[in-house]
Order: structure tokens, then C-alpha cells, then sequence
């Protein structure tokens, strides 16, 4: 009989039932069973959600992978037009032209040379090739997101005044310091390099222009494009006036679509960037370390928001997810379309 | 079974279980945390990085950024133990300002920046550290200019 009148004290849900001897009483939950229930399906739910998220990820990262294949594709059909991959930047300084049968103004990157081949012919005719790219102030192609350089894992950028539109997706310019710019005019617009600067070239850098016969190491053993991982500048506080902020992976620009292999991917090593573009955060570290342009003492490192490790482009156009554990030496030999002396060769990794 | 017994039954099942988990989560390998101070010429670097490669540069580069004379490498981005070979920059004003230049428009005034510790100790590093697994590897670099 204690045992009846507990449940009743304890009963939420009341509900006639028929006991052994015939007479009706009320048949419920304990408060004990209830919790052990409510227990239970929290487990399963705590259990359930992480796979939720873990889908959606895998979700934008299928996507994050096909936009990069997408714009492999891209560089291969330009490749097939013109007989070259693009240069990773230009200085043609004043004239405006590159090769035979190509124009690239001073500062033209690699992005703004495939943008017919990635079905942005519109933005590319809205461009003048004949001079130097840059304008000042107001909105312009360059202030313009591509979306097949959007990288869902990572946060799409608002632009504000006149910073320039970033993208993910960022070319491999060997192992840097990248130490490159133009001179001007007066030095008949001849690269200029800082000596002891870069360690070794990448697939893209100063009027590359490279030519598959130009990688003996092979096209499935070099690197194209990687990812970085772009600082949300709503995390950072913008100076009033704007032009200070996180420039990595700024599309339009010689810093900023480039990336280097000194560090292993999603490193915790600061990348090296222009003081003024350079907006640290704990998931993109960054130190300023030098002021302007003609220095260009700039290292960024392949970074992504997907979980241990970011996608390769190689030089054959398929895409490869290499992990953050990754030899050094691995990573620098995928880096070189040449190898260096004493260089492994990256065949498994 | 009473109902309670059940429940603490149950509850201890379900904990051991999230233990198990737990440790067989972090089981990957171990990274061994190193820290400590860098000073320059007796003064502490305000603004620079370390970075740590093994000497074969087998496995990954670990680093981070140093901070008002100290740095810390911890976590999961941690350094797998081993010999290392260490290169340290360290940044800093020289109270000069001067024009940024392109993309920054004409007129926009930067503070000059320089790097100040020579290349022995970074591009073309002679500093080397062993780290040892399982402990916090304290080590301070007292960095000097090289004598002439």
C-alpha cells in the first residue's frame, strides 16, 4: 500500500488502470523514470547533434572542393587558349602588355587573367586592360565577390567603403618570403626581387606564365591553389577610414591571392603581412612586418575551417585534401613545379 | 533493481562510457607544449614569431606569434617532440612614417616597420631545441647581436 500511495504522490500523468484485485487507481511515471527517459533521449540527441553539423560540413566542404576544381578547370581552358597558366601577378609597367597575345597590366593577379574562363566575362570586359588596374575610391570590379571563390566553410565577407573583395581560393607562390614587385618605368619595367628573398618559386608568381613543360617534378606532385582561412572583419575593429583591414585574400591585388609553403597547413606560425592588412584573430594569426609594397615580405599559410587539413588543386586539375600533419619537406616539394636539391618526392602523402 | 539503484546504475555506465570516448578522442599523438621568454640584447621582443622544424623537417612546423617578450606553443597545435631547429623574427618601429602607397590611397601615412633580429637566428638559424615529450618545455632565448 506505501508503495501505491508513493506513486500518487509522484504521478504526473493520471490515467484509470486496473489492478490485480479489480479496483481502478491511478497508473503514471515516477519523477525517477521520467528522468532516466528525458536522460536518455538527451544522450541520443547530444549523440545526433554533432553528426548534424558534422553533415553540414561535409556538405559545404563537398562544395568548397568543387569550387576549386571548378576554377582548375578554369586555368586549364585558359591554358588551352593561350598556351600558359596565368602569371601569379604582373609589372608590365606603363604598357599594359604581356606576352604575345596577352594583356596584364602592373597588378593584374591571376584571378582578374581567368575571369573568362570561369564565366565572369562580364566583370572582365568591365575592366580597362590598357592601364595600370587601380582606381581609388568609390565601388569598382574589384570591390566585386565572385561567388565560385566563396569557400561556404569559411564567412563570406561584407565589403565596406573601399575594401577590396576577398576570395578562398589563393595560388601557390612557393616557398617566401614572396619579395617581388614591380620598379616603375626608369628600370624599363623589369621585375625587381630582393635578393636572399624567396626561397623557391612556386607555380605562380612575378610574370610567371608557366608552361607544363616548365614542371618536371609532374603535374600531379605541384600545387596550384590551396585555401586560407579569411578573417571575418566583423571580429576585427575597422579604422574609420577603412583601409585598414585583414587584406589576406584579397582577389585584385599581388598580397593577397598568394600563398606560401614555408609553414604545414593551418600552422598556429603568424603569416607575415603589410602592417596595414594585417588583422590578427586566434584561428588566423598574423604579424605586420613590413610597410608598404616594395618590400612585400609576405608569408601567408594555407589554412580552411574544415577539420585537419585543406584542399590542393594540383597542376593535373584534381583536387587532393592533404592533412595538417604533412611532412615539411613533403609540403615544400609539392610547392616547386622543379625540385630542389636533397627534395623528396611527394608521391605519398 | 529499486528505480534508484537503477539510475546511479545507469548514470556510471553512461560516465565511464563518455570517459572511454573522451580518452579515446585525445589519444592522437603527443604534442608537447614549449614556452618561455625571448629577449633581444637584453630586451624582451615585443612583436615577432617563433618557429619550430624539426631538424630533417619531417613532420609538421609548429610556432606562434611572440607577445611582449614570451610566447607559449600549446594545444593541439602543440610540437611533436625532437630535435629542433628554431627561427625567431622579431618586429619593430623605427619611428619613421612614410607613404603606404598602392593599394592605399595617395597621402595614407604608415609607421615604418623593421625586422631586427639578424638572419642567424631566423632564414639561416643556428639556434636549435630539444624538445622532450610528456613535460612543459621551458626555454628562454636570450639573443644577442653577432659580434663583429
Amino acid at each position: 500500500m506505501g508503495y501505491c500511495k508513493q506513486q500518487k504522490t509522484f504521478s504526473l500523468v493520471r490515467l484509470p488502470a486496473v489492478s490485480g484485485r479489480g479496483r481502478w487507481h491511478a497508473a503514471a511515471f515516477t519523477l525517477v523514470e521520467l528522468l532516466v527517459v528525458i536522460a536518455i533521449i538527451g544522450v541520443l540527441v547530444s549523440l545526433l547533434l554533432p553528426a548534424v553539423q558534422a553533415a553540414r560540413e561535409a556538405a559545404r566542404r563537398s562544395t568548397c572542393t568543387n569550387n576549386l576544381r571548378q576554377i582548375g578547370i578554369g586555368l586549364h581552358l585558359r591554358y588551352d587558349a593561350k598556351q600558359t597558366f596565368p602569371a601569379g601577378f604582373c609589372t608590365y609597367y606603363g604598357t599594359g602588355k604581356g606576352p604575345p597575345g596577352q594583356r596584364c597590366p602592373t597588378d593584374t593577379s591571376w584571378v582578374g587573367l581567368i575571369l573568362p574562363y570561369i564565366e565572369q566575362l562580364g566583370l572582365h570586359d568591365a575592366i580597362d586592360w590598357s592601364k595600370w588596374h587601380f582606381s581609388f575610391g568609390g565601388k569598382s570590379v574589384w570591390n566585386l565577390h565572385i561567388p565560385l571563390f566563396q569557400c561556404p566553410s569559411n564567412e563570406r565577407q561584407d565589403i565596406s567603403g573601399t575594401q577590396l573583395a576577398q576570395g578562398t581560393y589563393v595560388a601557390n607562390n612557393g616557398v617566401g618570403p614572396m619579395s617581388e614587385c614591380h620598379v616603375g618605368a626608369a628600370d624599363n619595367g623589369r621585375p625587381w626581387k630582393r635578393e636572399g628573398g624567396r626561397e623557391a618559386a612556386g607555380a605562380f608568381f612575378i610574370n610567371s606564365w608557366l608552361k607544363m613543360s616548365q614542371i618536371p617534378d609532374g603535374t600531379s606532385q605541384t600545387v596550384l591553389l590551396s585555401e586560407i582561412r579569411i578573417v571575418n572583419q566583423a571580429d576585427v575593429e575597422l579604422s574609420a577610414d577603412h583601409y585598414q583591414y585583414d587584406g589576406r585574400g584579397v582577389m585584385h591585388y599581388p598580397e593577397g591571392p598568394l600563398y606560401q609553403h614555408n609553414h604545414t597547413p593551418n600552422s598556429s606560425i603568424p603569416d607575415q603581412l603589410r602592417t596595414q592588412w594585417c588583422m590578427s584573430t586566434a584561428r588566423s594569426p598574423c604579424i605586420g612586418t613590413y610597410p608598404d609594397w616594395s618590400t612585400r615580405d609576405y608569408i601567408v599559410t594555407a589554412r580552411s575551417d574544415h577539420p585537419g587539413g585543406v584542399n590542393l588543386l594540383l597542376a593535373d586539375s584534381s583536387v587532393r585534401f592533404v592533412g595538417d600533419s604533412i611532412d615539411l619537406n613533403v609540403w615544400q616539394a609539392l610547392s616547386t613545379p622543379e625540385a630542389r636539391p636533397g627534395e623528396p618526392i611527394a608521391t605519398d602523402y | 533493481m529499486t528505480p534508484l539503484n537503477f539510475v546511479t546504475g545507469s548514470c556510471r555506465a553512461l560516465g565511464m562510457t563518455l570517459v572511454a570516448l573522451a580518452t579515446g578522442i585525445g589519444c592522437a599523438k603527443p604534442l608537447a607544449t614549449v614556452e618561455g621568454n625571448i629577449t633581444f640584447d637584453g630586451t624582451p621582443v615585443e612583436t615577432g614569431s617563433i618557429t619550430l622544424e624539426s631538424i630533417d623537417r619531417s613532420g609538421p612546423s609548429a610556432g606562434c606569434t611572440i607577445e611582449n617578450g614570451k610566447y607559449k606553443v600549446a594545444g593541439k597545435l602543440g610540437v611533436a617532440p625532437g630535435k629542433k631547429t628554431v627561427r625567431i623574427i622579431g618586429i619593430r618601429k623605427t619611428g619613421k612614417r612614410m607613404e603606404a602607397g598602392p593599394p592605399m590611397p595617395p597621402g595614407t601615412m604608415v609607421d615604418e616597420v623593421e625586422h631586427f633580429i639578424p638572419e642567424i637566428y631566423n632564414s639561416k638559424s643556428t639556434l636549435s631545441l630539444d624538445v622532450v615529450a610528456g613535460q612543459v618545455n621551458q626555454h628562454d632565448f636570450d639573443l644577442e647581436s653577432p659580434t663583429q
